[in-house]
């Protein structure tokens, strides 16, 4: 019985690892046919048949660089609550996993409702910004609130009897040493955000016809989920298809490279702790 | 005194100096819900002075420490029932926040605790959140605070690094620097020298007989040969049966303060049944 399950979980480990490496491989063949200088640089043209993708990258900056520049007052200011106000910590946890658990297609009804019904403002990129930072504020919350506790309390006392007020403390020194895993949390969950199409397919992209935007109302914007989303829809179309692939193989490049810097900070992490255990033993 | 020539203000300093007493418990009683702690009385700590404190470990010589400069009574399960007067003033009085308080009571801590910054951030974390210091102050202070703790030769040539990369001893060291550059009136310290090496021991020893010339230090400490080594007053924590909660007495023959001190470590439970 145990070697039969011992098989069993080799078995699902291989299978998953190929599944993987098939994916992979899948991407980079079908979607390095259609991925040269010009696919990244040229603006779209015929409707995606030619051309490049050049708005679309730039449009998915945009959103989640918007995201991030709102998400991250949010995120710091739940964490000083956090630290602050001990009795609104369950609620402020619970509020959070609750916010977590919201599907992106109601977020994105939701914004629709809110910002092109209520407010009129049409498709505008500064909606999806929006929309996608409240759906990346609860994993950043969660990842500075861990950080947090995962600090030393002997900080706390030491830098109590200083005679540091809350917030000195926080400012000088939470604040500093949450910077790292600020950053990590981040890029982390940026790259969850540049791959979400179903939120700011409601409230701030189309397929064609938009630039940079030059103000906030009916400022659509391009991004590449969309456009895999829209391309997937022409599959019958042989040079939709490649570019489709393309689009594909960048968009998961883009996450990837997103997602670096927590790796580069975890392994460090680790590293260092286990300098420090070697130290302490020496 | 030291800081003379630097405009250190942060501890309300008589206009007189340092003399007099710096610290009169006229009653401290700390329980839990589970168990009376402390129930001193009458004990006067004065300036420019060292007492060593001595008793056997959990009767709630860190407890006093902690009470003192009011890091006990944020803990919620602590009740406390303190009247305590610092330089003249009772520590709760409006007049003088928490903060100010333990900057004027400065806290060192058994394990050193450096940040992960670099070593002059670490000894001037607790001074730029007290007041405003110009460039070349901070240089100033920093060269006589290291000097004093002997640290200046070691760390001259790396004020830049990260302190977790110093020795313990050093650290140590550094985290004393660092409460000494607030200039505080009393000195409270909980075992600094028990993670440490016999020679740093030796070096922080006699940092502790040096500072006791300018502020009052408080030290609680385990071991006995230090208190034998150390001049200064010895005060011995102990419970007796009717007592609630921990006493304290003085331990004045010199003798008698070693060889009570050997005892209690050896034998605990024979000395406090004596």
């Amino acid at each position: 019985m145990a070697i039969a399950f011992h098989r069993f979980c080799q078995f699902l480990l291989i299978f998953v690892v190929a599944l993987a490496l098939a994916l992979f491989s899948i991407l980079i063949i079908k979607g390095i046919a259609g991925f040269n200088l010009s696919f990244l640089i040229e603006p779209m043209a015929n409707a995606g048949l030619s051309g490049g993708v050049r708005y679309q990258i730039l449009g998915s900056l945009i959103l989640i660089s918007s995201a991030a520049l709102i998400a991250t007052p949010i995120a710091l200011s739940f964490c000083y609550c956090f630290q602050n106000l001990s009795p609104f910590r369950r609620p402020l946890i619970t509020l959070l996993h609750a916010l977590n658990s919201i599907p992106s297609i109601v977020f994105g009804f939701l914004a629709f409702l809110f910002f092109v019904i209520y407010l009129s403002w049409g498709k505008s990129w500064l909606a999806g910004g929006i929309i996608l930072a409240i759906m990346i504020t609860p994993s950043l919350s969660f990842f500075l609130i861990d950080s947090l506790k995962a600090l030393p309390t002997k900080y706390t006392e030491t830098t109590k009897s200083l005679g540091l007020s809350f917030d000195q403390r926080w400012w000088k020194l939470y604040v500093p040493l949450l910077l790292k895993p600020y950053l990590t949390g981040l890029f982390l969950s940026l790259g969850r955000a540049a791959g979400e199409t179903a939120p700011i397919l409601f409230v701030a992209c189309v397929f064609y016809g938009a630039g940079l935007p030059t103000g906030i109302k009916d400022n659509p914007i391009l991004s590449l989920s969309y456009h895999i989303f829209q391309l997937s829809q022409e599959a019958y179309d042989p040079q939709a298809v490649s570019r489709l692939w393309a689009s594909a193989l960048l968009i998961v490049l883009i996450v990837l490279v997103l997602q670096t810097p927590y790796y580069y900070f975890w392994n460090k992490k680790r590293k260092g702790s286990q300098h420090a255990k070697l130290k302490l033993t020496d | 005194m030291q800081n003379s020539n630097l405009p250190i203000k942060t501890c309300c300093l008589r206009p007189e100096g340092r003399i007099g007493s710096s610290l009169k418990i006229k009653k401290l009683i700390a329980s839990t819900a589970q168990e009376h702690v402390l129930n001193l009385s009458n004990l006067e700590f004065p300036a420019r002075s060292l007492t060593s404190i001595v008793g056997r470990s959990g009767i709630g010589k860190s407890t006093f420490l902690r009470a003192i400069n009011r890091l006990l009574e944020e803990n919620p399960q602590w009740k406390i029932e303190a009247d305590i007067e610092f330089l003249g003033m009772p520590i709760r009085a409006p007049k003088i926040s928490k903060e100010m308080l333990r900057k004027c009571i400065g806290l060192i801590l058994q394990e050193p605790c450096v940040f992960p910054f670099s070593i002059k951030k670490n000894l001037l974390f607790g001074i730029r959140s007290a007041q405003k210091l110009k460039k070349s102050e901070e240089i100033s202070l920093t060269e006589e605070l290291l000097h004093k703790v002997e640290l200046w030769d070691e760390v001259k040539n790396r004020l830049g690094d990260n302190a977790e990369h110093l020795s313990v001893g050093q650290k140590q060291r550094l985290c004393i620097a660092r409460s000494l550059a607030l200039n505080p009136e009393i000195l409270l310290m909980d075992e600094p020298t028990s993670s440490l090496d016999p020679d740093t021991t030796f070096k922080i020893e006699g940092l502790i007989q040096n500072l006791s010339k300018e502020r009052c230090i408080i030290l609680v400490t385990h071991n006995p040969e230090q208190v034998s080594r150390l001049e200064g007053r010895v005060l011995e924590f102990y419970r007796d049966d009717s007592s609630m909660g921990t006493l304290a007495r003085e331990l004045r023959d010199e003798k008698a303060k070693l060889s009570r001190a050997l005892t209690f470590t050896r034998e605990p439970e024979t000395f406090i049944t004596a």
